[in-house]
């Protein structure tokens, strides 16, 4: 993907690992290593290309939302995607793919034909641009070739969701195991 | 996010889950015979072939893009070989030649020698104006449409028809940008 905007939100306050948060362990060299912390995934999000929210699931209780907020979220995302396209000096902007914040990262892909697929994370967490990617199959292997599925409506698939769970499973073990 | 290098149509080929050739061509074989049955008029069937080919073609795209990660294409030129290079080799097991350009580049020809579609195939005399691939004219309209390009895809040669091979003349008629609706001064 070409010229693309990162938006760098102001950092202040990075949040101290401590080891109530699980997962922190020691190094060979005594450096300490974050282990299953790296991996949270708050919440991931689908919208259509006209800017509809047609799939939200949220990851633990960090990040939680009612259905409001997340349509709110949807379609604010949609909107500031969008602009973002014609604030970027350059031309060919395809908009934000990541958006770095003090408590979480927001992680886009939007594909060719304009369905936006993103995830809200722990900041720093890695991989997510392949995490996406993988889901924008699953979506095509399991909501799309679903004869029963309408095209630009909310995504009920069960067969989606259990696969994307398995997704969202391997990615944490994988990166568990880092 | 690091872009990812394209695959060629060899290379999805190999990895997309495939049926049984057969299989497929007498299910397609079985759908037309049925809709000959139903519409009755040979030209009813063609256009609802076309119709069930757009409504394939619509969904089978994003799979395409998936799959493949092709980039954008810089002109439509490389969207021709992209869906006969491609396209083609990943949804159909063969490859499609793109000639006959036009002298602005808005249309071309995809030619295709080999076609899975009719392997068993012989148009008897009541069927002499159906284009029994015509659903592949459709998938290749609905997929270009939800790509911002308005296509028109026609039947030049059918080997059904006795000609020497298959060619689907694509036209493109308009890019639409897909820009949002709002403008500045509105």
């Amino acid at each position: 993907m070409h010229q693309s905007l990162i938006i760098h939100c102001e950092r202040t306050s990075r949040k101290v690992y401590s080891p109530s948060d699980g997962g922190i362990g020691k190094g060979p060299g005594g450096e300490v290593l974050q282990f299953n912390r790296m991996a949270a995934i708050y919440s991931l999000f689908i919208i259509n290309k006209s800017g509809g929210l047609i799939f939200y699931k949220d990851y633990g209780s960090a990040g939680r939302m009612d259905t409001n907020d997340s349509l709110r979220v949807a379609s604010l995302w949609h909107s500031m995607h969008a602009i973002s396209q014609q604030l970027s000096p350059m031309a060919g902007c395809t908009g934000i793919e990541l958006l770095e914040a003090d408590t979480f990262d927001l992680h886009c892909f939007q594909s060719l034909t304009g369905t936006k697929f993103f995830v809200v994370c722990e900041p720093g967490s890695l991989h997510m641009g392949a995490l996406l990617k993988h889901i924008y199959e699953l979506y095509t292997d399991f909501v799309l070739k679903n004869p029963f599925y309408e095209m630009e409506m909310p995504i009920r698939c069960e067969l989606f969701d259990l696969n994307l769970a398995q997704a969202i499973q391997k990615d944490r073990v994988a990166l568990m195991g880092r | 996010m690091a872009p990812v290098a394209p695959r060629t149509g060899d290379a999805v080929f190999a990895n997309v889950e495939r049926v049984n050739a057969e299989l497929f061509t007498l299910t397609y074989g079985a759908i037309v015979r049925q809709l000959l049955t139903d519409l009755e008029e040979v030209e009813e069937v063609n256009k609802q072939l076309d119709q069930m080919g757009y409504n394939i073609g619509i969904r089978l795209i994003d799979e395409f893009l998936a799959k493949s990660n092709v980039t954008r294409c810089v002109d439509f030129k490389e969207t021709a070989e992209v869906i006969a290079k491609v396209g083609f080799k990943m949804f159909l097991g063969v490859t499609a030649s793109v000639t006959n350009w036009d002298a602005d580049g808005t249309s071309c020809s995809l030619v295709l020698e080999d076609n899975p579609l009719v392997d068993f195939v012989e148009l008897p005399d009541t069927c002499q104006g159906l284009y029994y691939c015509n659903i592949l004219s459709g998938v290749i309209r609905g997929a270009l449409e939800m790509v911002s390009m308005k296509t028109e895809v026609t039947w030049i040669r059918d080997m059904l028809r006795g000609d020497d091979a298959y060619e689907l003349r694509v036209k493109l008629l308009k890019q639409v940008p897909e820009e949002y609706p709002y403008k500045d001064d509105e």
